[in-house]
């Protein structure tokens, strides 16, 4: 059983502004499952709805953003359960000690008047009981050093941190209770490469040590080489590839991938680049059919009426194209009663 | 010391420089007036007594008016003694009440206004904060925008008219409160019991005016501070973290809101100084406030100096301490 199954889910942005309804499709119909022990990256562009899947994989779910159809099963431990029908308790004894989350823009994560000390001390009130105060700070001490960062940093205030440092805290923090999957947010955006390896290298040690699983979201395909065994690729909402990390970089389907993958510099290669042509579309107004058949060179017309269903290409590549298979997705999925309200 | 010289010096300079400008335009206003007060007061006794006066009678009542308005000789000269008289704690003598000293007169009425204001200051910021930060934190609940309305229609009413309804309700139609006065007419002020539930008694109607109207404002802004800080994202981090709500709202939530309301608590801690002066002349509370709209209406010209110099040196010193004790409320000062 994988650790993680996500079944059909889709959960959109509804606003009502002034008795206008508007939908952003931010994630629609994704299916996709995460073996144990494993490394997926989730790649895409920005604004694709790659935070917004992680949100309603970790259930940090608050209005606009509704989940209108689908399952979260997790099974660890002999634990099985939907995160999308856990109740408020339930929710808290599983979000961080089992499934944690290094967030994006790590600037801002960290409460700016409180020593992380303090901050560290907090999360792990929350969830430990009857433990002596000495019995965290050891806790907090050997995570720290395990990690190869300065003890001095728990006696800091966050603005006393640099960037790196900062993000390289959050990832303490956010590990410090062994968690079973990680899902990590675009964690190094917005660093320099020297300070991007370290916090690589960080991940990497953590996924040996602790054995757990991850989940990497960043549209930074340099990132995914490194550290992802398997890529996911996400277009406007939609999984349009998944593949082994080699498979994808060499010999991608999709022709969204392909694009991304030829437009990444190679050395020795002094070629002009290609992009896709035109931009990503609006989420509240997605193309009809294939999301990318406006910006797809080899667009048909079945690919402007209907969309293309995720079909496994091979044992471990599934694609969503109609240039590999005429299969649709079942129906015009409409999901208009919510299961959660 | 490090902190010493990048941090409490430049403020201390600061300080002092503020202090000087302040009492320098409270010295040169009056004087480019057209009016001349000496021949203003001559004129005004001329009329009272009409009788004629001989030329050196005349001159020595204008020398001795000159003296007590502290108008002789240059600018220069009488902007030094102005300077030399401030740093003996002489603001000369009250004209209206002569020859009492401003000083003593004004030192007999702080202790007035300074029971009543920090106290009413205190209170309202207090509470009008809890209860404006937890209305902030819970901002999608009913009652939080039901208690914002409340606020809302409550801050804007003009302070007199909110004193004028407490007043009639209290005083005419349910006669609870005394009308007038800090204390009870023929009891002597003492410390005895009597006495200071007298002072409760006569001060609670007009605290209880100032704190309405306080909270309000303090409950709108630290409502409108901590809705923005609930959508930071380490609030978020520390809800999916599962933070117990009341650490949330206090450490995480309230703590960040509260910032910018200890600056403004500070300027109005040394705003106390002028006095309300509505709420005093409203009640009649025998305070700054009513001594300041008295000075006004008598043309008490050293009174009105004194108290305008005062209140400088006490705003100052106020946005001095707060300024000194801000990095003990937000450590990103502290280091800087």
């Amino acid at each position: 059983m994988p650790l993680l199954e996500v079944k059909e889910l889709s959960a959109y942005y509804i606003t009502h502004v002034y008795g206008v309804e508007r939908d952003v499709k931010a994630v629609d119909n994704i299916t996709f499952s995460l073996e144990e022990n494993e490394i997926m990256g989730l790649a895409g562009e920005s604004g694709c709805g790659k935070s917004t899947l992680l949100k309603v994989l970790l259930s940090m779910i608050k209005p606009p953003l509704r989940v209108l159809a689908g399952e979260v099963n997790y099974s660890y431990d002999n634990k099985h359960f939907n995160l999308l029908t856990l109740d408020k308790k339930q929710l808290r004894e599983v979000q961080w000690e089992d499934i944690s989350y290094i967030p994006q823009g790590s600037m801002s994560t960290l409460n700016p008047v409180r020593k992380i000390r303090k901050t560290f001390e907090d999360v792990i009130k929350a969830h430990k009981t009857a433990e002596e105060k000495e019995e965290y700070e050891k806790l907090m001490e050997e995570h720290i050093k395990y990690l190869g960062l300065p003890l001095e940093v728990l006696d800091s205030y966050p603005h006393q941190l640099s960037g790196g440092m900062r993000q390289r805290t959050t990832i303490a923090l956010a590990t410090i209770l062994k968690p079973k999957i990680i899902f990590a947010d675009e964690p190094t955006t917005a660093l320099d490469v020297i300070v991007q390896r370290g916090v690589i290298q960080m991940l990497k040690k953590l996924h040996k040590e602790q054995e757990n699983t991850m989940l990497i979201v960043t549209h930074d395909m340099a990132v995914h080489a490194n550290v992802a065994d398997r890529i996911a690729v996400m277009y406007a909402g939609k999984l349009v590839e998944i593949a082994k990390k080699e498979t994808l970089f060499t010999n991608p389907k999709h022709p969204y991938s392909q694009f991304l993958i030829r437009s990444l510099p190679k050395i020795g290669d002094k070629r002009q680049r290609i992009s896709a042509p035109g931009n990503p579309p609006s989420l509240a107004n997605p193309p009809s059919g294939c999301r990318f058949h406006p910006r797809c060179p080899y667009a048909k017309d079945i690919c402007r009426e209907h969309i293309p269903k995720f079909i496994n290409y091979d044992k471990s590549h599934q694609v969503a194209c109609f240039l590999y298979s005429d299969e649709i997705e079942e129906g015009e999925k409409i999901v208009s009663e919510s299961i959660r309200s | 010391m490090k902190v010493l010289k990048t941090y409490i010096i430049p403020r201390l300079i600061q300080y002092v420089v503020v202090v000087f400008i302040g009492i320098t335009i409270t010295f040169i206003v009056p004087r480019l007036t057209p009016i001349d007060p000496v021949q203003a007061t001559i004129n005004r006794l001329a009329a009272y007594g009409g009788t004629y006066m001989e030329p050196q009678a005349f001159e020595s009542l204008q020398q001795t008016l000159k003296e007590l308005y502290g108008l002789e000789g240059t600018l220069l000269e009488q902007y030094l003694a102005f300077w030399k008289h401030l740093f003996t704690f002489d603001l000369g003598p009250s004209l209206s009440m002569f020859p009492t000293p401003v000083m003593e007169i004004v030192l007999n009425s702080l202790p007035w206004t300074f029971f009543l204001l920090i106290n009413t200051t205190l209170l309202s910021w207090i509470i009008g904060n809890i209860l404006g930060g937890i209305a902030g934190y819970f901002k999608d609940k009913k009652w939080s925008d039901v208690l914002a309305v409340v606020a809302m229609s409550i801050y804007p009413i003009p302070y007199y008219v909110m004193a004028l309804i407490l007043v009639i309700l209290f005083v005419y139609v349910f006669p609870i409160f005394p009308m007038m006065g800090g204390y009870s007419i023929g009891i002597r002020p003492s410390f005895s019991w009597s006495f200071i539930l007298d002072v409760l008694h006569h001060s609670i109607l007009p605290a209880i005016s100032l704190i309405i109207i306080g909270m309000g404002w303090w409950f709108l802004s630290m409502r409108s501070m901590t809705s923005n800080v609930v959508a930071e994202d380490f609030v978020t981090y520390a809800e999916f973290a599962g933070l117990p709500k009341g650490k949330l709202l206090f450490s995480y939530v309230m703590r960040n809101g509260i910032l910018p309301q200890i600056t403004a608590l500070g300027l109005q801690l040394g705003g106390i100084f002028n006095g309300a002066v509505i709420t005093e002349v409203a009640f009649s509370y025998p305070g700054v406030g009513l001594l300041l709209k008295n000075a006004v209406t008598n043309g008490d010209f050293n009174m009105l100096m004194g108290i305008t110099v005062l209140s400088i040196i006490a705003i100052s010193t106020a946005s001095l301490i707060i300024d000194l004790l801000y990095p003990l409320f937000d450590p990103r000062i502290r280091y800087r």
